[in-house]
């Protein structure tokens, strides 16, 4: 449940990361694949060494995706239905990787925001990405 | 039992040398009770955990969060036995305080956002992974009591 606050202060701290989108998403991707080696497994095609092209474009994509579906919360199950599509049907992600995700995108916004990122923003993001991770599972089955 | 590398302990007792518990200590409990209120249901005791400012000025929450960050000080210091260290301290939370030990997952998440809050850039990806390592066998060693 985000009060009108919280979705306003989501919102602000995704449209700051829209223009660095590269970076702060391809640093998401290395912290989780370092810390949790059995997400590499979903990259076998990719070249995910730091710094690589393929983690820098893939990472903006994700981040791109998050920044969009926060300028309209409320419509987070329309807005996702063509990735619920993707990843239920095509990429097929066992859902219990999303919350590896969303905990290194937590840590790569703490790590740049340092003490902007705030319990009150801590809690309304950690809201924010669980919501997003069940809404994009919801086709799985 | 666990294998640590030199580069794996001298990243960990390097790391857990620059942080004050004092300092993060109260923070990481004071975040655990703001973004997961439900933890609140342990500590009735201690006053005022109505608002985010409440409890971040809440004096007994900075104390116990001291107390519960000064208890990783004794896995730095015995990270070849991390299992042993605390498992009168698992038996405590399991048996006396009733503590669901999901939430010990929950701090060293928690804590981690904390760290990297402090150090930024500073907390490479593999000092992420070398300090979560770490972590987690703290976390199993603290519900390893639990029948």
């Amino acid at each position: 449940m985000l009060t009108k606050h919280e979705k306003e202060l989501i919102a602000k701290i995704w449209d700051k990361m829209i223009p660095v989108a590269s970076d702060i998403g391809a640093e998401c991707l290395l912290r989780m694949m370092t810390t949790f080696p059995g997400t590499k497994t979903y990259f076998a095609h990719l070249d995910i060494r730091p710094g690589s092209p393929h983690l820098r474009s893939h990472g903006k994509k994700i981040v791109l995706a998050i920044a969009e579906c926060s300028k309209d919360i409320s419509s987070m199950m329309v807005t996702l239905a063509p990735l619920q599509t993707l990843h239920a049907y095509k990429l097929r992600i066992d859902p219990c990787n999303f919350k590896l995700l969303c905990h290194c995108i937590l840590v790569t916004l703490a790590a740049h925001m340092g003490d902007e990122f705030n319990p009150v923003a801590h809690a309304a993001m950690d809201k924010y990405l669980s919501a997003f991770a069940a809404v994009l599972a919801e086709k799985y089955r | 039992m666990v294998d640590w590398t030199d580069a794996e302990r001298s990243a960990i007792v390097g790391l857990w040398g620059k942080i004050s518990v004092d300092e993060i200590g109260p923070q990481a409990l004071a975040r655990v009770l703001i973004v997961y209120p439900w933890t609140q249901r342990y500590f009735g005791s201690f006053g005022d955990v109505s608002t985010p400012a409440a409890i971040m000025g809440n004096p007994k929450v900075a104390a116990h969060g001291k107390v519960v960050c000064g208890a990783l000080d004794k896995a730095v210091k015995n990270m070849g036995n991390i299992l042993a260290t605390y498992k009168s301290l698992s038996e405590t939370h399991a048996n006396k305080l009733f503590v669901d030990p999901d939430n010990f997952r929950v701090l060293a998440d928690v804590l981690t956002i904390v760290i990297a809050a402090k150090f930024g850039a500073a907390f490479t990806p593999e000092i992420q992974a070398t300090w979560q390592k770490f972590i987690k066998v703290v976390v199993a060693a603290m519900g390893s009591r639990y029948f």
